[in-house]
């Protein structure tokens, strides 16, 4: 039988099926399986089916990423757990400044007009002292009880 | 190294592998797949799949999905290598049930090399891989001895010194569509020889 004797449509166009199946591995509709098949096996017959090193390397890579996928890195755990601490621990610093007593200065009560009055009193008189005596009491009881309400009494 | 996998010394190295992978640890799943994923690739994926882009796809598959059920596999005395065979075995199989949309070009060859398989096959042998691809090799040389010397030569020329199809169609000094009816023709002589020689398959559809 010479190559190109008797060559019908059919076999054509399994012969085109069959090349590109091979070139490409792309499956049209006149594939002759039977003739994949025995070029299969053949080829097969060449390296026992061997995966090379190259190939197998670079699916080993896929194989690893899945698991590191399926199992988070400790170091990739540590990590949430630091973010987790920090958190906790700004919202404590949150807290305490919350919390925390103002420490701003107290404002004291103004000397009243009787005070100062009973000071320049006490410059020309030295009778006004005990005008002056009162009056300060009185100023300094103010100032205490401000002090009180702002630190609590000791 | 291909350890024997029947071995009380390598099951127990194969648990502590397992129980590393099953924390993550990167070494231990590198060795399992170093071990395993030649074995499975060649001996249960190729002959399924007769195509290798299809066949490194479903052993990247059959891995990940060993690495996400590994929390339930029960090795009950015998190698982690026959339920990850059951695994590829599985996605070859998927394979063939979606070829129909994929259009990708997969044939099990599985039938015609059954008769030249043991009948009682011993996965612990280290030497039966390589006594099976010498005997195979034998049986595909003395089929091409048997059939027409040009089928012959386009055969050879295209499959066992991988020539693109234009080198084998100038080698043979014919047109590149004659060519490809010459290599049908000359794969459906080896086939016919094959069978003749060892025995023929039952067909067997992949669903």
């Amino acid at each position: 039988m010479s190559d190109d004797d008797d060559i019908d449509a059919r076999e054509l166009r399994e012969a085109e099926a069959l090349a590109r199946a091979l070139e490409r591995g792309y499956a049209a509709d006149d594939l002759p399986d039977d003739a994949l098949q025995t070029a299969a096996l053949i080829r097969y017959s060449k390296d026992g089916g061997a995966l090379s090193e190259a190939r197998e390397d670079a699916l080993l890579e896929e194989v690893l990423a899945a698991a590191d996928r399926a199992h988070p890195a400790p170091a990739s755990r540590w990590r949430w757990l630091f973010g987790a601490l920090g958190l906790a621990a700004a919202a404590a610093l949150l807290l305490i400044l919350v919390r925390a007593p103002d420490s701003s200065p107290t404002a004291l009560p103004a000397p009243n007009a009787g005070l100062l009055e009973a000071e320049l009193a006490r410059l020309d008189d030295p009778s006004a002292e005990p005008r002056f005596d009162a009056e300060m009491r009185a100023y300094r009881g103010e100032v205490y009880a401000a002090l009180e309400r702002r630190y609590g009494r000791r | 190294m291909d350890p024997n996998l029947n071995s009380e010394e390598w099951l127990a190295r194969e648990r502590e592998l397992v129980a590393g992978a099953r924390r993550g640890d990167r070494v231990a799943v590198t060795a399992l797949y170093r071990t395993f994923a030649p074995r499975i690739y060649a001996r249960v994926l190729m002959p399924r799949l007769g195509n290798a882009q299809a066949a490194e796809d479903a052993l990247s598959e059959t891995f990940r999905t060993a690495l996400e059920r590994l929390d339930s596999f029960d090795d009950q005395g015998v190698s982690i290598y026959f339920w990850l065979t059951r695994i590829a075995v599985n996605k070859a199989t998927d394979m063939h049930r979606v070829r129909a949309r994929t259009r990708r070009a997969l044939t099990s060859f599985e039938e015609l090399l059954a008769p030249l398989r043991p009948s009682a096959p011993r996965p612990e042998r280290q030497l039966e891989d390589k006594e099976r691809e010498a005997m195979l090799r034998e049986h595909v040389s003395t089929v091409l001895d048997r059939i027409n010397p040009r089928y012959r030569s386009a055969i050879a020329l295209r499959f066992l010194d991988e020539k693109s199809r234009e080198e084998c169609a100038a080698i043979l000094d014919v047109k590149l569509g004659t060519f490809d009816v010459l290599l049908l023709r000359a794969l459906r002589a080896f086939r016919r020889e094959w069978e003749a020689l060892v025995g023929a398959p039952e067909l067997k559809e992949h669903a």
